[in-house]
């Protein structure tokens, strides 16, 4: 059971990443992004077309990380001068057509056939208290942990983050005090689909990785969010990885396994019950 | 000269316009107050100045640069500074990274602290545990934070206990002294034209009189019909 749910740490650790990214564009820029998985899986795929062409891997990954970081940003773009002061709803709309275009595109170029993605590791593992723990897996779990505390750290102590902050909850009197919105915004929109495409190039050899399948990641990455109560930067890493784990777990029980992928769905049901209880039971009374 | 200068500015809202070819003079180194009653369009004109709204047509110079095309945040680092109605904290950060989100120099919350002390203590509460007063003194300090030519205040006493507004007040005539340019709207007409140099009284969009402070206290005919806002409790 115990190196079952090991074995589910690469998916945690992705799945904390892009829950991660998640959280960091709600809380800073109050919208939901559905597309945060089909960027990430975006640049992870022209890294892969890349690959393919012959570049080395260790060149298109960055050019990949650098093609989600654009798509990000220029969401963002579109979000900052058409929707800045429209609630976090309509923000969240956009971003669901943001990923149907996004799925469309990505269709169009990249075709549905599932890619073969190099492993940096290649296999490679190590044991832990009797436990077998692959390096990619280390790697996704400490990789996830130390960019949320970085990015805690960032919020609370530099100056950058006291003006993402700011703006996060009051975009126009932090324009009115001459903090750059536009540019703050672009940046933390291009870091997100940055990290989610690493998020992607990690997860990607360890399942069959068409390009809708990567994008769908976005529900396990949401039920993290969810999880963290799309706030807690902490939380949601947790999140992903239990769900990671909770889908290892799944998939060495033979009459679950074929269920596993309900698992976010039923964390998302589960959470969005758990933040409503007190409305829910106030209304019974 | 450094100043704020309106010229013939109409802002509509809705596509209904709300004020009408506003000609108003603030320059550096005096309190220019903005009388009215509610619904005048005084808010309206202090958010077409800073940016808020966008949609004023006319001519709106900082220090004789036009900054009607302008972007909010690009107004403000030309020295351009709103506080707006409501105590607009960021209510999650401290005293001090409310203030340093506004500062442009190092001894910003040094600057900020000598002018009110009583925020000292408070330096590192979150900004929304404060009371009402402090509240107000941290956004008018948040808004100095970033060196200003020329502060706009909203309604500052909005929700303030009179002896608040009165403490806070002369602040506004020591800043005039400094060489900040204030055009101050305000509900306590007789204490807002005590601190004032100068006054224009805004009616159904339009500015209805134009005159000195003092000279505006004697047309008690002016205010009655314009702007009928209490005393403060105590004032005389």
């Amino acid at each position: 059971m115990i190196q079952a749910a090991i074995s589910g740490f690469v998916s945690g650790g992705a799945y904390a990443t892009l829950g991660l990214s998640i959280v960091l564009v709600y809380r800073m820029m109050g919208v939901l992004n559905f597309a945060q998985a089909a960027i990430g899986a975006f640049g992870a795929y022209v890294a892969f077309v890349l690959f393919e062409g012959g570049m080395p891997y260790t060149l298109a990954v960055p050019l990949g990380i650098a093609a989600a970081a654009a798509i990000g940003a220029l969401l963002g773009l579109v979000m900052s001068t058409w929707f800045s002061e429209a609630g976090a709803e309509v923000c969240s709309t956009v971003s669901v057509a943001a990923l149907i275009t996004l799925l469309a595109a990505g269709f169009r170029i990249f075709g549905d056939s599932p890619r073969s993605v190099p492993d940096f590791f290649s296999g490679a593992s190590f044991m832990l208290f009797g436990v077998v723990i692959t390096a990619t897996g280390a790697v996704a779990i400490g990789g996830a942990v130390i960019l949320a505390f970085a990015i805690g750290l960032l919020l609370r102590r530099t100056r950058i983050g006291i003006l993402l902050r700011a703006l996060s909850e009051r975009p126009t009197t932090a324009e009115l005090l001459g903090i750059r919105a536009r540019r703050l915004t672009l940046i933390v929109w291009a870091f997100a689909g940055a990290v989610s495409a690493l998020a992607i190039l990690i997860i990607a050899p360890t399942r069959t990785s068409a390009f809708l399948g990567l994008s769908m990641l976005i529900v396990p990455a949401l039920a993290a969010a969810l999880i963290g109560l799309l706030r807690s930067l902490e939380a949601a890493v947790l999140g992903g990885l239990g769900m990671g784990m909770l889908e290892g777990v799944a998939t060495s029980i033979p009459d679950l396994a074929p269920y596993r992928q309900v698992l976010p769905f039923l964390v998302i049901a589960t959470m969005l019950l758990w933040t409503e209880r007190a409305e829910v039971w106030d209304a019974r009374r | 000269m450094s100043d704020l200068q309106l010229d013939e500015v109409t802002i509509t809202r809705g596509g209904l316009p709300v004020c009408r070819d506003i000609r108003l003079h603030a320059p550096r180194g005096e309190v220019t107050v903005l009388l009215g009653p509610n619904g005048a369009g005084k808010t309206t004109l202090l958010d077409a100045i800073s940016g808020v709204i966008a949609t004023a047509t006319g001519k709106i110079t900082l220090d004789g640069r036009d900054i009607l095309g302008l972007r909010r945040e690009q107004r403000a680092r030309l020295g351009l500074a709103h506080v707006e109605q409501g105590r607009s904290i960021f209510p999650g950060l401290s005293v001090e990274e409310n203030i340093l989100a506004g500062a442009r120099s190092s001894d910003a919350v040094h600057r900020v602290m000598a002018l009110f002390p009583q925020l000292i203590a408070r330096l590192h509460t979150q900004a929304g545990l404060l009371s009402g007063g402090e509240q107000q003194m941290l956004v008018i300090g948040r808004a100095l934070a970033g060196k200003p030519s020329v502060l706009l205040v909203d309604e500052m006493s909005l929700g303030l206990a009179p002896i608040v507004v009165r403490n806070v007040m002369p602040i506004f005539r020591q800043l005039a002294h400094q060489g900040v340019g204030i055009l101050l709207v305000e509900q306590y007409a007789a204490l807002a034209l005590e601190v004032g140099d100068r006054a224009y009284v805004l009616n159904r969009g339009e500015i209805v009189f134009e005159g000195d402070c003092a000279e505006l206290r004697g047309k008690v005919d002016v205010l009655r019909g314009a702007y009928l806002a209490a005393t403060p409790a105590g004032h005389k």
